[in-house]
């Protein structure tokens, strides 16, 4: 039972690392050219109609605002309601919002059971007394979060499925990868169900797997089914961060890096900085106008030698 | 006859034959009174260009690519494309891309949400190669194979099973300017992913490893605009008779005598023109000296090289050519002392000199830029010149440019100032940052090769030429004359030749032209209409 337990643990460590290497190695480029697209959600009143400030004369001269809550809002509609999918791809839309909605209330299944956990552990409830008034507020809204998730990801994974696998502009494309992410969270999700059903109502054993995995006590599960699921479990948290379900957290780059980033450039600023220090780059681009082993500033302030030639 | 359709990307790289061919019958139908026009298909090139040059896409040479001369050739040139890739992933070579390169790279979950965007797929009639995501996963699954690690198995379920080889990377190389770069597709990504931004890198891998670009951009174009000063070959002495034919030809026009003002020293403005103005539109040069001469702004152009175009065709292919023409632009400015550049009506070069070079430039070099379009409504708003609309009232209708509105944001000040001056201004649909290019975008509208500008005006122009008659329709009529501002050089020309293979004026009385002539034919003081109704 503790290889279990150890592989659990060696599973959620390796998920957090390659989440974090992932996160880092985005946020960690240079510098880059800006290459917003409009509307940008931070443009004051402006957002409406995807103007910026560069629609002011003398915009250089005055201070640019930026309206941070119309961003968290447009972030909330995307994350939650896929607005983006809604309005350009309805057809995917219908299986994709309850996909993903199932998806955030799985994840927060996840996250209440661990909570239910901690507060056992530290005396506040007992996961054992049915007594208890918050306990069972807890347990419910648990249940309700889990087996609605569980629904809308079953529901929405299966149209997914079926349209990838019939309609010709997605089998185009298919590769056996595209396919095996989502049959990975249908097994999830069916592993899981059968332990509801079978061994683990309310997620009790959930709840003490975590409790267990909390308190470093590697009793035995005697169940099964819900070692197989843990298995599952560790074996998918190990294979998400190579696929492209990372797209969750690349969106925030996508979006707050390149999208909406407008910021200009002024004499003196951080972002001067971090472009000097980008035009200090070596450039080993070889077609003859490069100019190979100079820097970048280098090579935008010489002319490539076909062009002294006729000067 | 048309090449058998591929059934799965593999084809791409191992079919020995050409791709794909365009069927004229397939393409996006046009409305009243274009309902029963007929395109003609796509001129083949000639047996001794199909001996000599790429073609094995679709067909057409629009960069054009010289075939290899022996297998060690195309050996060396797909060592270089290798080269080249992993240097495209490098902060230290591409740190002005790096991030959006592998943000979109690594995240399309394929969802073909951009699909429907994308005004060329659609025109052609969804012609597979030219879906927004093709060229993405192409470039994608090299990636995967060649510089990721994995085995045959992983690569067998990544699909990451594509053949390297000189053929596959001519079809890419040429595939990368079936994109106008307009970025629609970008915008309707649920993730963000650009495949606009991955054609452009994709050129760019070509353009600053194995030396292909386009002719008229890289030796045509900005070569020759850092050898002359112009693009367009014009040196600074011939922009000096130009100038003088100009301001006689306003005299001529308008009977006003404008002295345009060069190389004045501490003006507040240095106004920076698309050279094709000078060339091809050149009452737009007009119209900009009476705006600025009557509202009294003290501004001047400059008559040095690297001072009087505006264009940048690195933009949209090389980056260390965009540095170069950038920096030639703050060099004339910084050397005339002025407040501030302003671009004139070219959305690329708004672009470029604006929110690009903003993240190279440095020290006393980040010199101000701004768009004419929010000077002019400041103009036109402030009471400095009388104007009488009714001298406008005639159908217009806006085109924006993708560069100017859906990449920088500019929307407004133009729109306010037609929907003030034309009592008949009308929205193209859709229109603002959801437009559709003109599909002259990214260096098409100067591609003029071989057989390239006949698949420009029938597929690239068409969905921009299907909004403007669905625009019109109420007054769609020949003795109706109708206008399309299209305040962007590069646009105007995609408008000239594409109206001009539609017969647009004959049968339907459509010109397109600036926003600053529309401000000029307005203006009190302007007896005779400054707009000839012409179709040039």
């Amino acid at each position: 039972m503790i290889i279990l337990y150890l592989f659990t643990y060696l599973a959620v460590l390796l998920f957090i690392i390659l989440i974090i290497s992932k996160i880092v190695k985005y946020a960690s480029t240079p510098v880059h050219v800006r290459w917003e697209l409009y509307p940008v959600a931070h443009e004051t009143d402006r957002n409406k109609y995807g103007g910026s400030y560069y629609e002011e004369e003398g915009w250089w001269k005055k201070k640019i605002k930026k309206n941070h809550v119309a961003e968290l809002w447009v972030m909330f509609e995307e994350i939650f309601f896929l607005k983006g999918v809604y309005h350009n791809n309805k057809k995917l839309w219908f299986f994709s919002f309850p996909f993903h909605l199932g998806l955030y209330l799985v994840v927060g299944t996840f996250f209440l059971i661990f909570a239910s956990a901690i507060l056992d552990i530290t005396s506040v409830i007992n996961l054992y007394n049915t007594q208890n008034t918050f306990s069972n507020i807890l347990s419910f809204v648990t249940n309700i979060c889990g087996y609605v998730g569980l629904a809308l990801t079953f529901v929405g994974c299966i149209g997914l499925i079926i349209q990838r696998s019939t309609d010709e502009k997605f089998k185009f494309y298919n590769a056996p990868i595209d396919f095996i992410n989502l049959f990975f969270i249908l097994v999830l999700v069916i592993s899981v169900s059968l332990t509801l059903l079978f061994s683990n109502p309310s997620f009790t054993l959930s709840k003490l797997y975590a409790k267990n995995l909390l308190t470093f006590n590697f009793a035995t599960i005697p169940d099964t089914l819900f070692i197989i699921h843990i298995i599952l479990i560790s074996l998918f948290l190990l294979y998400f961060p190579i696929t492209r379900m990372m797209h969750l957290f690349a969106k925030y780059f996508t979006y707050h890096s390149v999208r909406w980033e407008d910021e200009a450039n002024v004499k003196g600023g951080k972002l001067e900085k971090r472009i000097k220090e980008a035009l200090n780059f070596g450039v080993s681009w070889s077609a003859p106008h490069m100019k190979t082993g100079k820097t970048w500033a280098e090579v935008a302030t010489t002319f490539p030698p076909e062009v002294k030639n006729e000067t | 006859m048309k090449p058998e359709k591929m059934k799965s990307i593999k084809e791409f790289a191992d079919r020995d034959k050409q791709i794909t061919s365009l069927n004229p019958d397939e393409y996006l139908k046009l409305p009243y009174p274009y309902e029963d026009w007929v395109d003609q298909p796509i001129k083949d090139l000639t047996e001794d260009q199909k001996n000599r040059l790429e073609h094995s896409l679709d067909g057409m040479a629009g960069i054009p690519i010289t075939k290899p001369k022996d297998e060690k050739e195309k050996e060396e040139l797909v060592a270089k494309f290798l080269s080249g890739l992993q240097k495209l992933l490098n902060k230290e070579n591409n740190w002005i891309l790096l991030q959006p390169l592998l943000l979109s790279m690594e995240n399309c979950v394929k969802c073909q949400t951009c699909s429907e965007e994308c005004p060329i797929y659609i025109s052609s009639g969804r012609e597979e190669i030219y879906r927004p995501i093709f060229k993405g996963e192409i470039l994608r699954r090299i990636v995967n194979k060649y510089l990721k690690p994995g085995g045959k198995l992983y690569h067998k379920f990544t699909g990451s099973d594509l053949d390297l080889s000189w053929d596959l990377i001519a079809r890419l190389a040429e595939l990368s300017y079936r994109c106008t770069l307009c970025r629609r597709c970008a915008q309707a990504c649920p993730i963000g992913v650009d495949n606009g931004l991955i054609a452009r890198e994709i050129r760019k891998l070509m353009s600053q490893e194995l030396g292909i670009a386009a002719e008229e951009l890289h030796n045509s174009g900005s070569m020759k605009q850092l050898k002359t000063g112009s693009s367009t070959g014009t040196n600074p002495t011939a922009l000096l008779d130009i100038i003088e034919f100009i301001e006689e030809d306003l005299k001529d026009k308008t009977g006003m005598e404008i002295k345009m003002p060069l190389d004045k020293e501490g003006a507040d403005i240095l106004l920076i023109h698309n050279f094709g103005e000078f060339l091809s539109w050149p009452d737009n040069i007009m119209a900009f000296a009476i705006i600025f001469e009557k509202a009294g702004i003290n501004w001047t152009m400059s008559s040095e090289m690297g001072g009087y175009d505006s264009v940048n065709y690195g933009l949209w292919y090389d980056d260390a050519q965009l540095a170069r023409v950038a920096l030639e632009h703050i060099r004339v400015a910084k050397k005339l002392g002025v407040n501030r550049i302003v671009m004139g009506e070219c959305g690329h070069a708004h672009k470029a000199l604006m929110p690009i070079a903003d993240r190279i430039l440095v020290d006393d070099n980040i010199v101000p830029r701004e768009s004419a379009f929010p000077i002019l409504e400041e103009i036109v708003f402030s009471g400095k010149i009388k104007f009488d609309p009714s001298k406008n009232d005639f159908p217009v209708t806006l085109h924006d440019p993708c560069n100017a509105v859906r990449a920088m944001g500019i929307v407004e000040p133009q729109r306010k100032i037609l929907r003030y001056l034309c009592p008949q201004f009308r929205e193209m649909e859709p229109h603002g940052v959801e437009n559709y290019c003109c599909g002259g975008g990214s260096g098409f509208a100067i591609m003029q090769g071989k057989n390239f500008p006949d698949w420009r005006n029938s597929v690239s122009f068409r969905m921009k030429f299907k909004q403007v008659l669905d625009a019109f329709q109420d007054k769609i009529d020949p003795s109706v004359y109708k206008y399309v501002c299209s305040p962007c050089s590069n646009c105007k020309g995609t408008f000239r030749d594409g109206l001009t293979y539609f017969n647009a004026f004959e049968k339907c009385g459509i010109i397109y032209g600036g926003l600053v002539e529309l401000i000029v034919n307005a203006m009190v003081d302007i007896e005779e209409p400054f707009i000839e109704w012409e179709l040039r």
